[in-house]
């Protein structure tokens, strides 16, 4: 896929079920279904409960529901682990703390090989 | 999404936006991939004001929603006898749109979307209609009956007519 993933793929999933927004908030507890139009159009982030229950209703992973919202907070972590690597390496074999620094860059090599 | 045994071939790096344009309406259908991400219809009739008004309107929450890369209109040779010209206000509205946000608007002659369902054994409008329902599950409850001659087309047509624009647009690619 060449283009940038959309937000959510909330409303792509609900017409594959077949299901109205009004259904989808039922099984979600809410009373009206703008709250389902809100989380389909990336106007608002659903709270992590309901994100769970989309995950359950769907059966797909929240990181697959919410694909550009999962890449860029992946993005965002991505950056500041680096910049924490970095900082982590400059602190390395000094000071009482090179022990428990060393563990840290153990964790973000091992980190980074599970990837 | 859609059976990828029975379009064999097809395939679409892009995110497309199919639409099939008539005097009062227009339909939509966006796919990613072989996934229809989203779908409608929306009426474009303006009593008071202008149609390019009401048709922006109508327009833009669903570029804005599916932002696509590029949008396929079907060709119309000429000024058609039924259209007193709000058709073509449609277009000319959508086209400036897809201008404005830089998606190239790509154009399918009526020729190109028969010969390439032809291929299918679909050479009639409900045939074709039957096929994508085939093809794209998801949109199979939304296949109109088939329509007696002296019925006039019903409105869900339409969105078939722009999914069979996209599917013709895909596979001449």
């Amino acid at each position: 896929m060449t283009d940038p993933a959309l937000g959510n793929y909330l409303r792509m999933h609900r017409i594959k079920a077949g299901l109205s927004q009004r259904e989808v908030a039922n099984l979600l507890g809410y009373a009206r279904p703008w709250q389902v139009s809100r989380h389909e159009l990336s106007k608002t982030a659903p709270p992590l409960l309901t994100a769970l229950a989309y995950q359950h209703i769907f059966q797909m992973p929240v990181s697959a529901l919410f694909t550009g919202m999962h890449m860029t907070v992946a993005d965002v972590i991505e950056q500041k682990l680096s910049a924490f690597e970095r900082d982590l390496q400059d602190r390395s074999g000094k000071g009482h703390m090179a022990k428990a620094t060393a563990h840290k860059l153990q964790w973000l090599t091992q980190r980074k090989s599970l990837a | 999404m859609a059976d990828a045994t029975k379009v064999s071939g097809i395939t679409n790096p892009r995110r497309i936006l199919a639409l099939e344009i008539r005097s009062q309406r227009f339909a939509f259908v966006a796919l990613e991939g072989m996934n229809v991400i989203d779908f409608g219809i929306r009426r474009c009739r303006s009593h008071s004001g202008s149609v390019q008004a009401v048709t922006l309107k109508r327009f833009v929450p669903v570029v804005d929603f599916c932002v696509p890369t590029a949008a396929v209109i079907r060709k119309r040779l000429g000024k058609s006898s039924q259209d007193p010209g709000t058709m073509q206000a449609i277009t000319k509205a959508i086209r400036a749109q897809c201008r404005r946000r830089a998606i190239q608007v790509y154009g399918m002659s009526e020729k190109k979307v028969q010969s390439f369902f032809a291929k299918y054994g679909a050479t009639t409008k409900h045939a074709t209609a039957s096929l994508l329902a085939e093809w794209f599950e998801e949109l199979a409850w939304k296949l109109p009956p088939k329509r007696k001659p002296w019925q006039s087309e019903r409105p869900n047509t339409l969105l078939f007519d722009a999914l069979a624009v996209a599917m013709a647009f895909l596979g001449a690619e």
